[in-house]
């Protein structure tokens, strides 16, 4: 192992599209669409740190951990995998006066996507999977289930040997005593033993990179903590480095030296742990904090200030900010649109219409995303709602760029948005405020 | 709003993609019956014919022109519904075809809406009672049925209810009567729309044998896939949702689990009309049905190309239209595909 | 919401006794999922049976509605109006179903019929139970989406159209529209991502609040325990071991299980990571005595041997453990 190889995976602008699938026809239309699954993300994980990737459902995390082990195709971007600072400027300069030849070259070298490369690592990085059921044959026994892979790979000389690998890896996992376990099925166990038994099948192979996808999610409450601290022994023994992919916060702090905090195929803010924590900078993860459920009746009343809505469909993006229509703190600039619109007239029709108008109450509209206006087709309750709603302040209302009034047609444009990026160098999170 | 909408796009869009589909159908029929070695004109004339007769039946069919006029000559037939003249009687194909397609036609829709009422009837009921006797009986049905060959089943059924007790005709269509004034060429439907009640028993007296034997025959994959499709459907959660909404038993096995269950098997119809066809060929000349299979057999002896080719086409069209169809059903009863 | 129910004062529904055995035609395979759970729910409180799994938790709210497999047994007495819901007949007990007691689940993409729009489950539920005219149904059911928030333009919508959190919302109305005395809520927020997780629970409170309903709350996590519950049931191997206010059990746990499991979770504040020691009961041969035994720190030589006795803090504070029997 080179030891100043000190970056062990660096994510350059990874992006993993999904084809939607669609009739044929409306692909000759309107041509294929895509799922942004993952759009265009960079980070980087130093040697023996715990990296934590924290998202909500939707948000690409898994996604992320599937390409960075090729059981998923990137649609773009690469994967360096033990490289250094200096490795590291030589591609990006070799990318910014455009020279492809050494690029190549250095691809070659050092990316997962080669597949030279990754068949090289293969037992170099292993993967922990959420649900300890599904990842285990049922028809194996706890031994033959860790034996497996160390056969297939060729761990140990003698089969005296490789069995012995197995026993002191059972008992690394705390799978003992080893007689009482080594000849059961998976049925036989509980979900935390099996979930042992998958880190045994994994640590067998002796890995420098563990990817750990929702590890404990599928367990109960009162064996959480001790499979995460075997996972942190096991760390510290055999010096790891770990990408924890979570849907939650507490445990990532607990356990993490640095997190990603991804929403809908982006990473939103990325530090520090502790200074993420303490001061957190991207509206979302703040938001996400105070979601969190306390286990203390006591914070019951503690100001939650939810965020409103849920993640969006991936298909039908927010333009902007992807978080702004959700956003707390989101002013006129941060993307505000038709679909904006829309929604906020639906949410309101109980207002807008006196309660016995029930039955008609909808209304027409002709959303035109390239130009960003929505055509709403004469509702004089909705136009009369919208011409005392444009002169408040709320950041809806202050992003619309001119309304037109033509016969039975109001014609609402807003401005063109814009995304924030976050640099990495500059600003933790992607947020036009920070 | 947006509903109708969608489900408008969906079935015209599925009757644009009709087109290709069976363009590529007739393409595949023209390669077969013209790229295929030998001379149609030679095989129909015999070997030793003299060429001045050869040539003139080549012209007389078109086969002296190149390929590519011929495949045009072709589909531009098929577009305006003329499907060439047969050989041996120089009457338009679809004048002769159209009779037996309608007598086959006639065979297979009570054929196929027995088989689908019986298969979806026991096949429900089976599932309802998962693991009792009765469930098993439903599954032995299933496979039995299959078991048995189509034409041993025929001749047992003629045996049995036509010679031993007597009860129906055991061949033909309509016996020594005049048949009703053709008006959709049905006859059970033509009786009936003239008024003549007589005529409609005939018809289905005669009907009633060919299409049971065929009916039960295909019924077997229909109770296998109802049983299926139902019992998975009534482990989905929104089946435990409804009872716990308190919704009677009897509405919930009939519009939560009978109609999802439904969509799979209506898949498969579709599927099963082309071998339900030909399960028809089958049960035609068990019964001595004056369908397409005694006609598409005495095509071949006689060696009337354009009448073979005539005959497959519309076989072709017809599984075409028939998929088409199912697609439209789908679209209609499940909301999920429409856009 | 409901004019037509009376104002006063509703009974409470109480469980007493309750054991619940599945595969009891089978000897060997006999599954003691709840034994001699006792339990009042008052009117308008939010209880929750929180427990792991084999605990028993989804199994008693699953009697309540009579919605257990064939081949269970129960035995004791639930208790709504004098009734005993347990030997109601089927017909009886389905009027209860989404009337006076209804359920919502874990899954809510799964719970609602693909081929029907939200309002034809409206309808269907309301023609189930009531006679009211299509007008009122409609009227009725708008009020109740408007509740939880789903704009009545999507009235017509298929549930494919809405998501995650949507769907959960929709359920809710369609439990709530009757005015239910008590709204089952089997990890109903489980599969919500935190955010909403969080409006569902907000929702759960106003709503129940508003239709003056009690909630049986369900689930394994100690943080939505917290958040919404009044009183606070724990369940371990199929029996009660501790039970008392939310503050109670939160702050002044007894039972060396509730303190492990309270310790266990892992939250903003928690510095290091704690667990309870081995594995799950079997519930096919239940461990003797207290099920709780084999992983108990402060296990004894009579723990082994026989259930303890309830030992009782305060009215509502009670465990049972032998630790604290006098």
């Amino acid at each position: 192992m080179n030891e100043k190889r000190n970056i062990k995976l660096w994510v350059k602008n990874l992006k993993k599209y999904y084809p939607t699938i669609e009739n044929p026809l409306k692909k000759l239309i309107k041509g294929q669409e895509y799922v942004k699954a993952v759009d265009d993300i960079s980070f980087e994980i130093k040697k023996g740190e715990v990296f934590g990737l924290v998202g909500e459902s939707g948000s690409g995390k898994t996604t992320v951990g599937e390409n960075l082990l090729m059981l998923q195709k990137p649609t773009e971007g690469q994967l360096y995998y033990e490289i250094n600072e200096e490795i590291k400027k030589e591609i990006l300069e070799a990318e910014k006066n455009g020279n492809k030849e050494k690029i190549n070259k250095l691809n070659k070298k050092h990316s997962l996507r080669k597949r030279k490369n990754l068949r090289k690592l293969r037992k170099d990085i292993q993967m922990i999977f959420q649900d300890p059921s599904a990842a285990l044959n049922p028809s194996m026994t706890v031994f033959e289930s860790i034996l497996h892979p160390a056969k297939i790979h060729k761990i140990g000389d003698t089969k005296e040997e490789r069995k012995q690998k197995v026993y002191n890896m059972m008992e690394e996992v705390g799978l003992t005593p080893v007689e009482r376990f080594k000849d059961k099925y998976p049925r036989d166990l509980s979900g935390g033993e099996r979930q042992r038994v998958i880190i045994a099948r994994a640590m067998i192979l002796e890995p420098t990179f563990l990817v750990a996808d929702e590890p404990v999610a599928m367990l109960d409450m009162s064996i959480r903590s001790k499979i995460l601290n075997l996972l942190m022994k096991l760390k510290e023994e055999f010096g790891l480095t770990i990408l924890f992919i979570t849907h939650d916060l507490a445990t990532a702090k607990l356990i993490c030296n640095r997190i990603g905090i991804m929403y809908l195929g982006k990473i939103m803010e990325l530090g520090k742990t502790k200074e993420i924590f303490e001061n957190p900078k991207h509206p979302y993860t703040k938001s996400l904090m105070r979601a969190i459920p306390r286990a203390d009746p006591r914070e019951r009343e503690r100001d939650k200030n939810l965020p409103e809505g849920e993640i969006p469909d991936p298909i039908d993006m927010p333009q902007g900010c992807r978080y702004h229509p959700r956003c707390l703190e989101a002013t006129s600039k941060c993307g505000w649109g038709p679909r904006d619109l829309k929604e906020h007239i639906e949410n309101n029709l109980l207002k807008i219409y006196d309660e016995e108008e029930i039955e008609e109450m909808e209304f027409n509209f002709k959303e035109d995303k390239e130009n960003n206006k929505l055509e709403i087709h004469d509702k004089k309750e909705i136009c009369n709602y919208l011409e005392k709603k444009k002169k408040e302040d709320t950041p809806l209302m202050n992003a619309i760029k001119e309304t037109n009034k033509n016969q039975n047609k109001l014609t609402i444009k807003f401005k063109k948005p814009k995304e924030p990026k976050r640099k990495e160098t500059e600003t933790r999170a992607a947020c036009f405020y920070n | 709003m947006a509903e109708g909408r969608g489900l408008a796009s969906y079935i015209l869009t599925r009757l644009i993609l009709a087109v290709p589909t069976v363009l590529i159908l007739l393409t595949i029929v023209f390669l077969i019956m013209r790229v295929a070695p030998g001379d149609p004109a030679q095989a129909m004339l015999g070997a030793k014919a003299p060429p001045s007769q050869l040539e003139l039946l080549r012209e007389h069919m078109g086969l002296n022109k190149p390929l590519y006029m011929q495949y045009i000559d072709y589909i531009f037939g098929v577009v305006q519904g003329d499907l060439g003249k047969s050989f041996q009687f120089n009457t338009p194909m679809w004048e002769l075809i159209k009779p037996r397609l309608m007598a086959t036609l006639e065979l297979v829709l009570y054929g196929f809406t027995l088989a689908v009422g019986l298969g979806v009837l026991l096949g429900k009921e089976s599932a309802k009672r998962e693991g009792s006797w009765g469930d098993f009986l439903g599954d032995l049905y299933g496979i039995a049925i299959y078991a048995f060959p189509i034409f041993w089943v025929g001749i047992m059924a003629q045996l049995i209810f036509g010679i031993e007790l007597g009860w129906l005709p055991t061949s033909g269509r309509f016996g020594a009567m005049a048949p009703p004034q053709t008006i959709t060429g049905l006859y059970t439907i033509d009786s009936l729309l003239q008024g003549q009640i007589d005529k409609f028993i005939v018809a289905i007296k005669h009907l009633i044998l060919p299409a049971t034997v065929l009916g039960v025959y295909i019924s077997g994959i229909f109770t296998r896939i109802t049983r299926t499709n139902m019992l998975q459907t009534l482990k989905e959660d929104y089946i435990e949702a409804a009872e716990a909404r308190g919704i009677k038993e009897k509405l919930v096995v009939n519009r939560y689990a009978l109609k999802n269950a439904l969509l799979p098997l209506i898949t498969i119809m579709g599927l099963q009309f082309a071998l339900t066809l030909a399960g028809a060929v089958l049960t035609e000349v068990t019964f001595n049905w004056p369908g397409m299979a005694d006609f598409i057999v005495s095509m071949a002896i006689e060696r009337d190309y354009p009448a073979v080719q005539a005959t497959v086409t519309v076989f072709a069209i017809l599984v075409a239209s028939v998929s088409v169809l199912i697609d439209i059903v789908i679209g209609v009863l499940d909301p999920r595909i429409r856009f | 919401m409901n004019t037509e129910q009376e104002t006063g004062e509703k009974p409470n529904i109480s469980i007493k006794n309750l054991d619940i055995t599945y595969n009891y035609e089978n000897d060997s395979e006999e599954v003691k999922a709840a034994r001699d759970i006792n339990l009042d729910i008052k009117n308008g409180e939010i209880v929750s049976l929180v427990g792991e799994s084999g605990s028993g938790k989804s199994t008693i709210g699953s009697s309540i509605l009579n919605l257990l497999p064939k081949d269970t047994l129960t035995r004791g007495k639930i208790q709504l109006d004098g009734k005993n819901l347990l030997e109601l007949p089927e017909n009886d007990i389905r009027e209860i179903r989404g009337k006076d007691i209804s359920k919502i689940f874990q899954d809510p993409m799964g719970r609602l019929n693909p081929l029907m729009t939200v309002e034809q489950h409206f309808i269907e539920l309301l023609n189930e139970h009531t006679d009211f005219g299509k007008e009122k149904a409609i009227e009725k059911s708008i009020d109740a989406l408007n509740d939880v928030g789903i704009p009545p333009n999507r009235f017509e919508d298929y549930p494919h159209e809405f998501s995650g959190g949507m769907r959960q919302r929709i359920m809710i109305a369609l439990a709530l529209v009757l005015n239910p005395r008590i709204l089952i809520a089997d990890e109903a927020t489980t599969s919500l991502d935190v955010v909403v997780q969080s409006q569902i629970l907000n929702l759960l409170r106003d709503v129940t609040e508003k239709y003056n309903t009690s909630i049986l709350n369900i689930t394994h996590n100690l943080g939505v325990v917290a958040e919404i519950s009044d009183r606070v049931v724990v369940l371990y191997g199929g029996k009660v071991v501790e039970k008392g206010s939310a503050e109670e059990i939160f702050h002044k746990p007894k039972h060396p299980y509730t303190k492990g499991l309270i310790n266990s979770v892992i939250g903003l504040d928690t510095e290091e990571l704690e667990w309870v020691e081995g594995t799950p009961p079997d519930l096919v041969n239940p461990p003797s005595g207290c099920p709780f035994h084999p992983r108990c720190p402060q296990v004894m030589e009579k723990c082994k041997k026989q259930f303890p006795e309830q030992t009782g803090f305060n009215d509502s504070h009670k465990t049972w453990c032998h630790l604290y029997e006098s």
